[in-house]
């Protein structure tokens, strides 16, 4: 299967798009991508390099919408979330302009800079903005949809896109992709267990799928949701599983209490794990997968923690 | 269609419209109970020389008329005086100002629900970013149009007032004027003795831009100043250091922080009137 780079399959397709629409503008706060030079080399007139000033970013990338440019934003996670919440809500999601910001970063991608370069806070939030629509890249397909998802509807978008090198899930789950659902589906509709993923967790999940089948001695349902604001209606997805697990890299899971909020309107005798790194500071730099560990969402702590879990009946 | 741009008042005229506006201000406040007096009256001759002085091209019963110049009133907590010029213009009924904040069109900070207001505004610190992006929008497009913003003298202790004024200067947007209220006041008191700004003109041509210094109540100064400003094709953004008096009008609002924001009763209106010449 073939595997890519979050950010190229994300670029390439906005390249491909700025070429038949002018109306395409990429700003960017000091930060690159491979793929975003081609862009600016391919299209130089539409691509500005702000400095490190990501307030100002988001107001002038406001002014443009206001022009009738559709804009993109590229930033690392807490620098185009955190530091501009106040610009991204009056500048650009009161007015419903079509600000796009592409958030490189999410959870312990910059796992040896520290909390000041972590994504572990930027969806919840981003997510108190009315009007923002947040999408969660897991997947190539995933990725590549939201270039044209965010021009097409013209509106406020807060993307975040993984750094990782991916393919689109694993050999063996039917992949379909719907740009309207908010959310990929995998495994047994009929299944005791539903696992609940976002971004990169999603991958995380996806490759253990078969071994915890036959571990938990269950049949699984995997939900990577990539859509999490406005959050896809999982009503009918979530309905006949006893045991409901969430699995999110960030402080405190949006994705996990909107399917809290979703159980409650069930009201069926549904248990619910939500695995998210709690509210940590982790100072210590190392690698992507060390600090998941750490955080409990590694494949052998989440292991370990379904099956307790699944043992509580 | 009320294109008043095409009309260019004279001073006298001018002096008159403004003196209009600042009894229109004063009732709505005094109806809605509060609102920020000081700040409002102290830019109404800016205003009033933009929309009245043959400077702005608008068309008031077109508010997006494509080919309008920007106008953005980033210290948004003077909307009422905004509010006042475009009432009298013909964007929205006059009686709207009789219902300020009270759950009809117009509320204390601007928005773009209400003919004639381009952004939302309130927060400050907001009105320079956003109105370069429109200003290089209009350079990358060659439109021939331009963008005020309109700051207060406080509003630029905000850390994003200089990043916008880095870029602008950086991209040369010389279809951006800026203007800063300099009234010297903020709302618990003289902005040298809280946190200095001074030398105030000194950063912005540090920032590269052109600076005007002018008298902000001076009519004649403002449209020779426009005049300058709207003939430039290239070069510098240019800035309007506009020295002030908060409360500019009525004798006992003026030069005091008191007056920032605050409701007026009915024996001071009758003064600020009478001031006023009713």
């Amino acid at each position: 299967m073939t595997k890519i780079d979050m950010r190229d399959a994300f670029f390439e397709k906005l390249v491909e798009a700025a070429r038949l629409d002018e109306r395409i503008i990429i700003l960017s706060a000091d930060h690159s991508a491979f793929a975003l030079k081609k862009f600016e080399e391919e299209i130089p007139d539409r691509y500005i390099n702000i400095g490190i000033a990501e307030q100002n970013m988001v107001g002038v990338a406001a002014g443009l919408a206001a022009s009738g440019k559709i804009v993109f934003i590229y930033g690392i996670s807490p620098f185009v979330s955190l530091r501009v919440l106040e610009q991204l809500t009056i500048d650009v999601a009161a007015m419903q302009l079509p600000v796009n910001v592409i958030s490189v970063g999410a959870g312990f991608t910059y796992s040896t800079d520290g909390p000041t370069h972590q994504g572990l806070q930027d969806v919840s939030v981003v997510a108190t903005i009315p009007g923002m629509t947040i999408l969660n890249s897991s997947c190539p397909t995933n990725t590549r949809a939201f270039v044209e998802m965010a021009i097409s509807s013209e509106k406020p978008h807060y993307i975040r896109i993984e750094k990782e090198v991916l393919s689109d899930f694993l050999d063996g789950f039917e992949f379909r992709f719907n740009a309207n659902a908010g959310y990929s589906s995998f495994g047994d509709l009929d299944s005791k267990l539903i696992i609940i993923t976002t971004g990169i967790t999603g991958q995380i999940v996806s490759s253990k799928l078969k071994k915890w089948t036959q571990e938990f001695k269950t049949s699984i349902r995997l939900i990577d949701v990539y859509r999490i604001k406005p959050f896809p209606n999982l009503i009918a997805e979530l309905k006949g599983h006893t045991h409901i697990v969430v699995v999110d890299e960030t402080y405190r899971s949006i994705v996990g209490s909107n399917i809290s909020s979703l159980l409650l309107k069930i009201n069926e005798q549904q248990r619910i794990l939500i695995e998210d790194t709690g509210e940590i500071f982790q100072f210590l730099g190392s690698t992507r997968e060390f600090m998941t560990d750490f955080a409990g969402l590694s494949p052998t702590r989440l292991e370990r923690k379904i099956a307790l879990f699944l043992g509580q009946d | 269609m009320t294109r008043y741009s095409e009309l260019n008042l004279s001073t006298i005229e001018l002096e008159e419209k403004s003196r209009q506006i600042r009894i229109d201000i004063l009732k709505a406040i005094h109806k809605a109970g509060k609102g920020h007096i000081g700040g409002a009256f102290s830019i109404v001759e800016i205003l009033v020389s933009l929309y009245y002085g043959n400077v702005l091209k608008f068309d008031s019963k077109k508010p997006k008329w494509a080919f309008r110049d920007r106008f953005i009133l980033s210290k948004g907590h003077a909307g009422v005086a905004l509010y006042a010029v475009l009432a009298d213009l013909g964007y929205f009924p006059r009686q709207e100002l009789d219902y300020l904040n009270q759950g009809r069109l117009l509320g204390e900070h601007p928005d773009p629900r209400i003919p004639g207001i381009e952004v939302v505004s309130g927060s400050l610190g907001h009105g320079l970013s956003v109105g370069s992006g429109m200003a290089l929008a209009d350079k990358m497009e060659k439109n021939s149009r331009n963008t005020f913003v309109l700051m207060g003298d406080g509003e630029c202790y905000e850390g994003s007032v200089w990043e916008a004024a880095m870029f602008a200067s950086h991209h040369e947007l010389h279809n951006l004027c800026g203007i800063v209220d300099r009234n010297g006041l903020i709302t618990h008191g003289a902005t040298e003795s809280i946190n200095r700004l001074e030398p105030f003109t000194d950063k912005w041509k540090a920032f590269g831009w052109e600076v005007f210094e002018v008298n902000a109540h001076d009519l004649n100064e403002l449209q020779e100043t426009w005049k300058k400003i709207t003939s430039k094709k290239s070069g510098a953004p240019p800035m309007v250091i506009a020295n002030s008096v908060k409360g500019k009008g009525v004798s006992f609002m003026e030069n005091n922080f008191s007056w920032h924001h605050g409701g007026i009763d009915d024996i001071k209106l009758g003064s600020a009137l009478r001031e006023l010449g009713i």
